[in-house]
């Protein structure tokens, strides 16, 4: 039997986790043109950071001493401190808070790392690069125990713990919706102001767009240290969520993930990425619920991941502008007024 | 029978229409000359007889036979040959690698034979058979396209602006050639020139085109001496 | 002193390497963009051979031309039904990127799929396998047969594809077709046959490299995916556009990574060996930021 409560629960909070992450990557892509396909190691930096700080703060905090290696002690700590929390909300909300900062400060730092290669490198040599980078990111995660438990992963204490049973996990969902909220509104200024606007002639024409006075330079450097930020902030929200980070959860198949729902919901247009991640969380889950009634003689994740390929191979081909295309960005209101046919248009009336 | 028919033709790229509509017949053994001012739609048209442009409507007719919608190899079959402005050779092969390239089709007794023939009509090809195409200057490339054409016997030669920045004295040379394609070999020339003047000169017949429309259609040395179409659009004074 | 062992598995995997950055570049050469789902290619060729050997029992080594043949239909596949009408819809450059993305993705899935069946069907192995090797002696020196086979094949098919491409008709016109294919197409030469056969020999390049790999190491459907870094490494350290070029950059990075990752594991660095990707990594980033061009620009202009 499947639990709806726990299934909205999850769905909504994914959605939350997906669409801070496809808020970046079409701020990158869909607005800039820069296809960041490294986007799972950005993501990676926030779980990190918490993995590696929260723990360590929370029993720092609770004055509990530390005994046995991290990697095998990790998860019983992070229980006791869970138990401390419940009892000490402020305490709780000041790890969350510092682990953010920090999470979101590491993520631009290496976004701005990451602008240097993203100004000077053939989009495909900068798609491997990131990939490769995000891999070597996980790979130490994976194999250097003190950071985050390496294979065994590492536990994250529930900064929700101090809630009432039953509503904490509304708390997530609360928490993970409001920070897409917030990514997604941030999206929708920045693409709706001339900021956009300098990012889109970037995007088209970057010898024009140089000639009409546009550094970009510190476009690409801005927009890649805040859609960094972004993703980090993602992972962060991620790891509390899980209540734990397993540094090979982070791999390129993530990164994919995201680029499909941002095409496939449209890119070059923010409204495509409410649709775009509403659409892949619907068919995730859906083939999870089949995954109880069909029996094959293969694993159906990879039947999944097999599906998931080739419906971005079809958007690709046969709508390439995705779910809801980009429009020409208008920063005057447009109203409606009727065509020749007599039709209701939203455009600019003449 | 025309070696073209052209029938309200219009011809662009993707969704842009730059020839909206142009009528006009090519007649078998005559220099026909398309003159006209920058982005009046030339090569677009030249592109859209060889089938290399979106045709948006209209029908070509190329020796009675419909061609409108074959592509460029299967227009070429029929001995329809076009010379393009620019890129028309291979950079990083040799010059017979390319005269070769030419001649894809045929077998190699063909083939030399041909080659001798060609070497005859441009004999200044013989002092450079076997460099790199990317070490020649802009009038021997020139020559080697002439080349790579000539080696397909075509019966119809399409020109797009051949002599666009070359020297006074190697354009001559080419013009003088392709005058001789007209009066030797007896083929149909279709002739795309920016110096107009010269164009016209040697032409038999002519047309102006003016943002994708027919402004002249009729004898080379009418539109040369025009008063008011040659000095407005083409810049000519006498 | 280095383990003369060590050196003969640098120079198979060396050799491998370079059958893949080689096949890489010329897939690039076509495309121009660059195809993420290149080491899957490979597998799909390992995967088609050791097919016929555990089903159909043949011997091992005798099941190579089938590693080509895979690889080879399976990358025409994707040119013919993805990558080509892709690029005949307008589709630009990223677009073709993050197909080659989704094609990686899904030619994975299928790999995994297909182990499962193989295993579910007929009991055998169907990941991490290996291939079992023949030793030979040599003036009284002890072999292993893939040095001598990988080396000969290398050797063989660099011969063939040099061959192909200087002293054919064929091979000038896909010389021709590369590198002006408007002009190609004006000549009547079918560009998109000749594409197609571009991808076929890469493809078959890499499916003869994948034959290698589970001599040396258990294959898996995602190895395809892990060795992606050091051809591309190894590709763009050839220049991307120089085919002699990308096999240098295969041996370059091939000893790099191996000999590297040897010596780093050793006394005093004591490294684990996980980090390996960190060799062509390194050699990735030096190369794009120091010579951008590849190191085919020290000798030659691109061809």
């Amino acid at each position: 039997m499947i639990n709806l409560f726990l299934l909205l629960v999850d769905i909504g909070t994914m959605y939350g986790v997906f669409l801070i992450l496809s808020a970046s990557m079409e701020l990158e892509y869909g607005e800039l043109g820069i296809p960041n396909f490294g986007k799972v190691m950005f993501f990676a930096a926030g779980a990190f950071a918490v993995g590696a700080l929260a723990v360590r703060l929370g029993t720092w905090l609770a004055g509990i001493q530390w005994q046995g290696e991290f990697k095998t002690k990790s998860i019983l700590y992070s229980t006791a401190v869970s138990n401390y929390f419940a009892t000490h909300p402020l305490q709780a909300l000041l790890v969350f808070a510092v682990t953010l900062v920090v999470a979101a400060v590491f993520g631009a730092i290496l976004g701005i790392v990451a602008s240097y290669p993203a100004i000077r490198l053939r989009e495909d040599y900068l798609a491997i690069t990131l990939i490769a980078a995000g891999e070597l990111f996980r790979i130490f995660g994976r194999n250097y125990d003190p950071f985050i438990g390496g294979t065994m992963g590492v536990g994250v204490p529930d900064i929700l713990a101090w809630m009432p049973p039953g509503t904490k996990e509304a708390g997530y969902i609360a928490l993970s919706l409001s920070f897409a909220a917030a990514s997604w509104l941030i999206l929708y200024r920045l693409s709706t102001s001339p900021f956009g606007r300098a990012l889109r002639a970037i995007r088209d024409e970057e010898l024009a767009a140089a000639t009409l006075g546009k550094d970009i330079v510190k476009y690409r450097m801005k927009v890649l240290a805040l859609g960094s930020a972004m993703a980090a902030v993602a992972g962060v929200i991620y790891a509390y969520y899980m209540g734990s980070v397993l540094a090979d959860d982070f791999n390129p198949l993530k990164t994919f993930l995201v680029v499909l729902m941002v095409v496939l919901g449209g890119s070059g247009n923010p409204y495509g990425t409410l649709v775009g991640v509403a659409v892949y969380i619907f068919l995730d889950r859906t083939l999870a619920l089949l995954k109880h009634y069909i029996i094959l003689p293969f694993d159906i994740n990879y039947a999944a991941m097999l599906f998931f390929g080739v419906i971005l191979l079809l958007v690709l081909m046969y709508r390439p502008e995705g779910i809801i295309p980009e429009r020409p960005l208008l920063t005057i209101r447009a109203k409606f007024c009727r065509t020749k046919e007599g039709k209701l248009e939203k455009r600019l009336c003449k | 029978m025309a070696v073209f028919d052209v029938e309200n033709l219009k011809v662009g790229y993707g969704k842009l229409e730059i020839l909206h509509g142009v009528t006009f017949k090519v007649e078998k053994n005559e220099l026909f000359v398309i003159v006209g001012p920058n982005g009046s739609g030339k090569s677009t048209l030249l592109k859209g007889l060889f089938g290399l442009a979106t045709i948006m409507g209209g029908k070509i007719l190329f020796n009675g036979e419909d061609v409108t919608k074959l592509p460029p190899h299967e227009r070429s079959k029929k001995g329809l040959a076009y010379h393009p402005q620019l890129n028309n050779t291979f950079e990083n092969l040799s010059v017979r690698e390319n005269i070769l390239l030419a001649g894809y089709f045929l077998d190699r007794d063909e083939l030399e034979r041909r080659l001798e023939k060609v070497l005859e009509f441009l004999p200044e090809i013989r002092g450079f058979m076997d460099r790199k195409v990317r070490t020649l200057s802009g009038g021997e490339r020139q020559m080697v396209a002439f080349a790579m054409n000539m080696i397909k016997e075509p019966n119809t030669v399409m020109f797009d602006e051949p002599t666009a920045a070359l020297s006074p004295k190697m354009a001559d040379l080419i013009f003088d050639r392709i005058v001789k394609l007209k009066t030797e070999y007896g083929l149909t020339v279709v002739l795309v020139e920016q110096n107009a003047k010269k164009a016209l000169e040697l032409g038999d017949r002519a047309m102006l085109l003016v943002t994708g429309t027919v402004k002249f259609l009729g004898p080379a040395d009418e539109l040369l001496t025009h008063e008011d179409l040659a000095s407005m659009y083409l810049g000519l004074r006498d | 002193m280095i383990d003369p062992n060590i050196l003969l598995d640098a120079l198979v995997y060396s050799n491998m390497l370079a059958l893949l950055s080689l096949s890489l570049t010329l897939t690039i050469m076509t495309l121009k963009v660059a195809n993420f789902a290149h080491g899957d290619l490979a597998i799909i060729g390992v995967y088609g051979a050791y097919t016929f050997i555990v089903i159909a029992g043949l011997a091992t080594y005798l099941t190579m031309p089938l590693a080509f043949l895979f690889g080879g239909i399976y990358a025409v596949l994707c040119y013919l039904l993805i990558y080509s009408p892709l690029r005949r819809r307008g589709a630009n450059f990223v677009m073709l990127m993050i197909a080659s993305m989704a094609i990686d993705i899904a030619t994975r899935a299928l790999l995994q799929i297909y182990a499962d069946l193989l295993k579910f069907n007929f009991k055998v192995y169907s990941r991490a396998f290996i291939f079992n090797d023949f030793t030979a002696n040599i003036l009284g020196v002890q072999v292993r047969g893939l040095v001598l086979v990988s080396s000969l094949s290398v050797i063989a098919l660099l011969a063939l594809l040099y061959i192909l491409l200087m002293k054919t008709k064929f091979g000038v016109a896909m010389r021709a077709a590369i590198e002006n294919p408007a002009l190609a197409e004006v000549l009547g030469i079918n560009v998109e046959k000749v594409y197609a056969t571009s991808w076929f020999l890469a493809g078959g390049f890499a499916g003869i490299a994948g034959f290698f790999l589970p001599f040396r190491i258990p294959t898996s459907p995602d190895l395809g995916f892990i060795i992606l870094l050091p051809i591309f490494a190894a590709s763009i350290l050839g220049g991307i556009n120089s085919l002699s070029g990308a096999v240098v950059g295969g041996y370059i990075v091939g000893f790099s990574e191996i000999l590297g990752t040897y010596l780093l594991s050793q006394p005093p660095i004591n490294l684990s060996t996980a980090y390996r990707p960190a060799i062509p990594f390194t050699i990735l980033i030096i190369t794009l930021l120091l010579l951008p061009q590849g190191i085919a620009s020290l000798w030659s202009r691109g061809d």
